[in-house]
């Protein structure tokens, strides 16, 4: 005992990231099939991701773009009506909520001149039509069962003032529904029906102070119309430019947003419309569809929006300037009804995927479910790969802990190699999700889906899948990592 | 036979690993078992030390405890002067790392890296600068006769060649201790003659201590001192004198 030779022992040192860094990818490029394998699980899930942020973003995109060019093409008739037509409540509803969920300044600033009302009050009106819409789509949305418990057979605003009338039993009732999903919840429905009273009044007064100013409207547009004989569209078509002029300085007078350039719009958007209803007439006459059938040798005489395509044709040029049409019209008319066809083929389809109504994003409920399936069988093939390669790795690891090793060590090893593989799978995950969305896109949208391109929404939509793969990959391999951090020492020595 | 005298054999020795009635009890299922019953030893600098047994006689649990493996259930292990009931895990590692060469059965050799990585591997562990454990791996290879094959790949070596591998992994780190477990025990006869010749001439030359688990004879002609462990205890000592007279009889009992 008196021969013992006192020794320092320290703790052993910590590994550098460096050095751990080193060895790890030592480790994963000569187990390559292994990582290989564990990449490949990674990838998937990540171009799974990948693909569903991205499409689902391309949809938006381009949802919202075809929406807009749409807006557009329709911005003069939507103008007139809403200049010239008196509104019902409800269409004030739904205008204030459309331009509050858009956040559209231009058109609640609109609504306060004509109005005579202060920015401010108009906002906070449009916020409770939201809110009214949404309740009113809410209402309307109700499995009709449970609707008939509710608000029996009422629809619209009449389930409101229904469930109003008894809001204790309406409450009631609604109490054991507990999966029937309420926006703002319970309390969010109650604060709703508290303020409804009060700001039916309010909306009221703001829709009747409205439609007095389409009066004025209506009462400058007959002034400035004379004693023209038809619509007042085609007056806007037929009046000078001064004229027009002095009918759009009558509307900015009474309040509207409406300015020279957006005259000039509605004008050249009439007189096309009106030109296109001329051609299509005169294609539907009789003698012309028999001159047609016989010009194109069809056995069946074709539909006059068919006629529309062949408009490039010489034999049809010929008959359409005989009848009065330019060249040049044609040419016009042809491209409008082309682009006008698949803008509407495109809205049905993108409707049916997405809200083009309003700038709601991010990921329907069955893509979401869709996607944590996906993660969960991602996280179980990788913790079974992590733990498959520790297994194998049993006598290594005990190894070298004799020789050394720190369990910090050996857990860094194994979640740095577990990350390292969940960001190069990630990568290739992000480029293979990232072509299937683009290929997909191209064949359901064509040139529309590049026109309303976001490449800063792409780049963010392939850091989330990344960042995810990476942090799916870490996350699964902290069990395997741990418990092999864990492990004795003397493994090593057992002998199979 | 002559009875060994531990007072004759510990005179003029420094005690370098000291055993004190160690008892390992594991639980198998519901029952106890107990494979050390009360161990005591002492091993002494620069010995070369065998320690015999039939499998199941608690030899390689007595191993893992003067490896620093493992812990027992009772008695106490210093190695050094160091209790090691009282480190904690981060001291163990850097006590296996610098004190205890370890050299398997199974060689345990890390088949991804070349031999001179392998080498150094626990040079990087204890923090030493690349260039210099390159160098050390590199003299260590030599000194076990595998200079030239410093970039071969475990699976391109004999098993003589990775088990000289092991020898000079570890070796690494300058350890007082080398603990061997049945190091010829998946080599043929004569590669294991080169083996020991090796492990006897570092213990020789460079005065390391040798620990020794095996079945092995020709080990015992190299060794000081021979433990035999049987039932968790020790059931005799002998040292080298002894071992030549007695080796044709140690045949037959140790496979009875």
């Amino acid at each position: 005992m008196s021969k013992y030779r006192e020794i320092d022992v320290k703790k052993q040192r910590n590994m550098t990231w460096g050095e751990t860094f080193h060895l790890c990818i030592r480790g994963v490029k000569h187990r390559l099939l292994r990582s290989v394998l564990t990449l490949a699980v990674v990838v998937l899930a990540v171009a799974f991701f990948m693909y569903l942020l991205s499409e689902s973003m391309i949809v938006q995109t381009t949802g919202k773009g075809v929406a807009g060019e749409i807006e557009d093409n329709r911005v003069g008739q939507v103008t007139f009506t809403r200049m010239l037509e008196p509104a019902t409540e409800l269409v004030t509803v739904r205008r204030l909520a459309h331009a509050y969920a858009i956040s559209d300044e231009a058109a609640l600033a609109e609504f306060a001149s004509v109005t005579g009302n202060e920015l401010e009050t108009v906002k906070a009106l449009a916020a409770k039509a939201y809110d009214e819409r949404t309740y009113l789509n809410w209402f309307d949305n109700i499995p009709s069962g449970r609707r008939l418990v509710l608000v029996h057979k009422n629809l619209g605003r009449d389930a409101i003032e229904f469930a109003l009338s008894d809001r204790e039993r309406f409450f009631e009732d609604l109490a054991p529904m507990i999966d029937l999903r309420v926006p703002g919840k319970k309390e969010g429905l109650a604060v709703f029906f508290d303020g409804y009273e009060e700001y039916r009044k309010e909306l009221a007064a703001f829709n009747s102070e409205w439609n007095k100013k389409i009066v004025i409207a209506q009462q400058k547009m007959a002034a400035a119309k004379g004693d023209f004989i038809g619509s007042e569209e085609q007056w806007i078509i037929k009046a000078t430019e001064e004229q027009r002029i002095a009918v759009q300085k009558d509307f900015a007078a009474v309040g509207f947003d409406f300015t020279e350039a957006d005259m000039q719009v509605m004008y050249k958007q009439f007189a096309e419309a009106d030109l296109y209803e001329r051609m299509f007439i005169e294609l539907s006459k009789q003698d012309l569809r028999d001159e047609w059938a016989r010009e194109f040798r069809e056995s069946q005489r074709s539909s006059a929006e068919d006629k529309f395509k062949q408009f490039a044709d010489e034999r049809a040029v010929k008959m359409m300037t005989a009848r009065g049409f330019t060249k040049e019209e044609l040419v016009q008319i042809a491209a409008r009804t082309e682009k006008l066809g698949q803008l509407t083929m495109l809205e049905r389809k993108l409707s049916s995927v997405v809200s083009l109504d309003d700038a709601e994003t991010g990921l329907s409920g069955r893509q979401i479910f869709l996607l944590s399936i996906s993660f969960v069988v991602c996280m179980v093939g990788i913790t079974n790969a992590m733990l498959m390669s520790i297994t194998e790795r049993f006598r290594e690891i005990a190894t070298m802990k004799c020789l050394g090793a720190t369990d910090r060590y050996i857990l860094l090893q194994f979640m740095m190699e577990a990350g390292l593989q969940g960001f190069f799978g990630g990568i290739l995950g992000v480029v293979i999700g990232f072509v299937i969305s683009v290929l997909r896109g191209s064949i359901s949208y064509g040139s529309y889906m590049w026109t309303y391109w976001s490449t800063s929404g792409m780049l963010l939509c392939a850091l989330a899948s990344l960042f995810a793969g990476v942090a799916l990959a870490i996350l699964a391999s902290v069990q395997p990592s741990w418990s092999a951090s864990r492990m004795a020492p003397m493994e090593a020595m057992r002998v199979e | 036979m002559t009875t060994f005298n531990v007072e004759e054999y510990a005179k003029n020795r420094e005690v370098l690993v000291s055993v004190h009635g160690i008892h390992r009890v594991f639980m198998r299922g519901d029952e106890e078992v107990h494979a050390l019953n009360g161990i005591s030893l002492d091993i002494y600098r620069g010995e070369y030390i065998c320690v015999m047994g039939p499998s199941g006689s608690g030899k390689s649990t007595f191993f893992n405890m003067v490896g620093g493996l493992d812990s027992p259930t009772s008695g106490r292990v210093f190695i050094d002067g160091v209790d090691m009931a009282q480190l904690n895990a981060d001291e163990l590692a850097f006590l296996r790392c610098r004190k205890i060469g370890y050299v398997f059965q199974t060689f345990n050799l890390n088949t991804v890296m070349t031999a001179l990585e392998n080498v150094t591997l626990p040079m990087i562990f204890a923090g030493v600068h690349a260039d210099e454990a390159r160098a050390r791996g590199m003299a260590l290879l030599e000194k076990v006769g595998l200079g030239e094959r410093w970039n071969h790949r475990p699976k391109e070596m004999s098993g003589g060649q990775m088990q000289r591998v092991a020898i000079a992994r570890s070796l690494a780190n300058n350890p007082s201790i080398l603990l061997c477990d049945e190091p010829t025990g998946n080599l043929d006869l004569k590669t294991g003659v080169e083996i020991h010749q090796l492990l006897c001439d570092l213990n020789k030359k460079d005065g390391v201590t040798v620990i020794c688990a095996t079945h092995d004879h020709n080990m015992l002609s190299v060794c000081d001192r021979m433990v035999w462990i049987s039932d968790g205890q020790i059931e005799r000592m002998a040292d080298r004198a002894n071992v030549t007279i007695e080796k044709a009889s140690l045949g037959t009992e140790d496979y009875e």
